[in-house]
């Protein structure tokens, strides 16, 4: 009896430890979409050629690392949605940037903190790249 | 602040966690440190070497080490003083501080940021507190911008 309810504990453990958690693919998800939306918002333009094309290319580099981390984590890059044109490409930056940043906490393995690492530090050059001011606090919410 | 009062609520409710969390938030305290220590330092070195292309950057520094400083406030520590002399200062500061002319400034000054965007990389492998690591990951994210505007008034690929 004892020993039954030692293995049915164990049991529960064991399932719980499985599981996998969800978090981290949730977070990677959001950043997904978020870089997603910045590519869909650096369209190719006359102006700014150049520039543009290359932040698209650093952009695409990123969604690529972060859809091969959602695998990793377990999860579906499908589930990221793809993004829309038309969208402010410094919006999209800064908005990535944030997502990049509030996902942190979410990201626990030294591989998913490296990955966090270099995604808030190329989305914060891009942004500055792009025309925006330097911040002390770039992609922090204050609301 | 509104930044300040989320900062201490959550260092707050992560040392009234049991021993669990102890450890991890000892760590955290001792990189608080060594980041306010360079975040002081930094902005030492960017007021002694002042050109106009890092005006400001002095000032964010010294935001960065008072944010840190809030938080490891918040585990029940103090901060390192802030350098009083160039002496004081680590190697990447105390060469910025001690350089001469604008081409070695901004060398100098790139050098600066790369190693600090490198310090918080490095701290963000380790941080535990989501509140800590989430300030971190946005300082990192300041010094990559200083480093690239550097990089453009150098001349230099700004993200080479």
């Amino acid at each position: 009896m004892l020993a039954g309810g030692a293995l049915l504990l164990a049991g529960c453990g064991k399932d719980d430890a499985a599981a996998p958690p969800p978090r981290a693919v949730d977070a990677l998800l959001r950043q997904l979409a978020a870089e997603r939306a910045v590519v869909a918002a650096l369209a190719p333009t006359a102006e700014r050629e150049a520039l543009v094309s290359r932040l698209r290319a650093r952009a695409g580099v990123r969604v690529r690392r972060l859809a091969a981390a959602v695998s990793a984590a377990g999860g579906r890059p499908h589930e990221a949605p793809q993004g829309e044109g038309g969208a402010d490409p410094e919006a999209a930056l800064e908005a990535a940037l944030t997502a990049h940043a509030d996902a942190v906490p979410d990201l626990t393995t030294r591989e998913q903190r490296d990955l966090v690492a270099d995604l808030v530090a190329g989305a914060a050059t891009d942004l500055v790249l792009l025309g925006a001011r330097a911040e002390a606090f770039p992609g922090m919410r204050t609301a | 602040m509104r930044r300040r009062d989320l900062v201490l609520a959550a260092a707050g409710a992560a040392l009234a966690r049991p021993t669990a969390a102890a450890a991890a938030l000892e760590g955290d305290a001792a990189i608080l440190g060594r980041l306010i220590a360079r975040e002081q330092a930094a902005a030492y070195a960017h007021r002694a070497a002042f050109v106009p292309e890092l005006a400001g950057f002095d000032a964010h520094e010294a935001e960065h080490a008072r944010a840190l400083r809030t938080q490891l406030a918040a585990l029940g520590r103090e901060g390192p003083a802030a350098p009083r002399t160039a002496a004081e200062l680590d190697s990447p500061a105390r060469a910025l501080a001690d350089a001469a002319g604008r081409p070695a400034i901004l060398d100098t000054a790139i050098a600066l940021e790369a190693s600090l965007v490198d310090a918080y990389r490095a701290a963000l492998r380790k941080l535990a507190e989501p509140s800590i690591a989430r300030t971190a990951a946005s300082i990192l994210a300041g010094h990559a911008q200083h480093r690239t505007l550097l990089r453009l008034e150098a001349g230099r690929d700004p993200v080479g």
